[in-house]
């Protein structure tokens, strides 16, 4: 007995009004479980109302399918963790750091010929990069993408955004706060020791964007 | 049997009992494997949809399992089937949960000494 559009409609309100089922992908499945749960009671000559409740106790009601979706979540924050590690090992070779490592000795070197309006305009581009990056993953995560995504938007959120935000804060309320000639000096001898912070903070911000191209097992939407 | 000495018993076979299943059909939805369960062992072992759905997720996770989903009657139905690495991993499973359950055996027809 095939359950009309209503009655889905009704099962479906149940899972996302009492038992605040917001992933899609948990919602799918728990949703064909209680509609042939609720169809095959309702063969024994149950009304679809009598139906509904025994399959809905069944299920475990509204705390049982909520720690389903828990347990979901948590299994994706897992994927995700160890989906991270795997891009950050990746990332810190050899030649990654020998490459940042001869850019910081580029900049010590280039950092006397320049003057202080440069070195500051370039030094607050290089920091500001790293959040750009990082504001592309906002605009994706935040206002285009749902689901899986919004787990893993909140974990870069979590372990991306604030660190790039705290390092920025840390390096660029050095020079702004200070008198001229402590910037000044701040800038000349700091700058390519920022700079290889700065590359590094990129590759972890690089690694970010990498993580929201990642597919995850459930997202099939 | 005790449901909550079942539960406990179940808790640490399910995953190999749903690879098992898997290995026996191309694919199965939720609801079918806790039907083919029922029916298996004549109502004697039920599993929750709060122990089975984790752990479709976790096996599917650890790349053992692989879903599709098929609209039927009017909604989705997530199917799963188990993936190359799944099927080898079911093998080694069921072999060793086997050997373990004869040893097991062993133990519990143990006669009395005299």
């Amino acid at each position: 007995m095939a359950l009309t559009t209503i009655q889905l409609k009704t099962l479906r309100y149940d899972l996302q009004e009492l038992a605040h089922i917001d992933y899609h992908d948990v919602l799918t499945e728990l949703l064909d479980h209680y509609a042939t749960l609720t169809e095959q009671k309702m063969e024994t000559g149950l009304s679809f109302e009598e139906a509904s409740r025994w399959a809905w106790a069944e299920l475990g009601s509204g705390k049982g399918l909520q720690a389903i979706q828990a347990d979901f979540v948590r299994n994706i924050r897992q994927q995700i963790r160890r989906q991270h590690m795997g891009v950050l090992k990746s990332y810190f070779r050899w030649p990654t750091i020998v490459l940042t490592a001869l850019v910081g000795v580029l900049v010590y070197l280039v950092v006397p010929m320049l003057s202080d309006r440069t070195l500051t305009i370039g030094l607050v581009g290089v920091t500001l990069v790293p959040l750009a990056a990082l504001l592309r993953g906002y605009w994706y995560g935040d206002h285009h993408r749902e689901n899986v995504d919004k787990i893993v938007w909140k974990y870069v959120y979590r372990v991306g955004v604030l660190p790039v935000n705290v390092f920025q804060i840390m390096v660029n309320a050095n020079f702004f706060s200070d008198s001229p000639a402590s910037a000044r000096v701040f800038l000349q001898t700091h700058t390519s020791v920022v700079t290889m912070l700065s590359l590094l903070l990129l590759i972890y911000a690089a690694s970010f964007i990498q993580l929201y191209q990642q597919k995850y097992v459930y997202k099939h939407v | 049997m005790n449901n909550s000495n079942n539960a406990q018993l179940l808790k640490g076979s399910l995953s190999v009992m749903i690879l098992r299943l898997l290995e026996d059909r191309d694919r199965m939805y939720g609801y079918e494997i806790t039907q083919k369960v029922k029916e298996l062992t004549a109502g004697e072992m039920t599993i929750t949809e709060g122990a089975l759905y984790p752990a479709l997720h976790k096996l599917e996770a650890d790349g053992l399992l692989t879903t599709e989903t098929q609209v039927v009657e009017g909604r989705a139905r997530k199917y799963y089937s188990l993936t190359k690495t799944g099927h080898t991993e079911a093998a080694s499973r069921v072999a060793d949960l086997s050997a373990f359950l004869n040893n097991l055996n062993l133990v519990l027809n143990l006669k009395p000494s005299v």
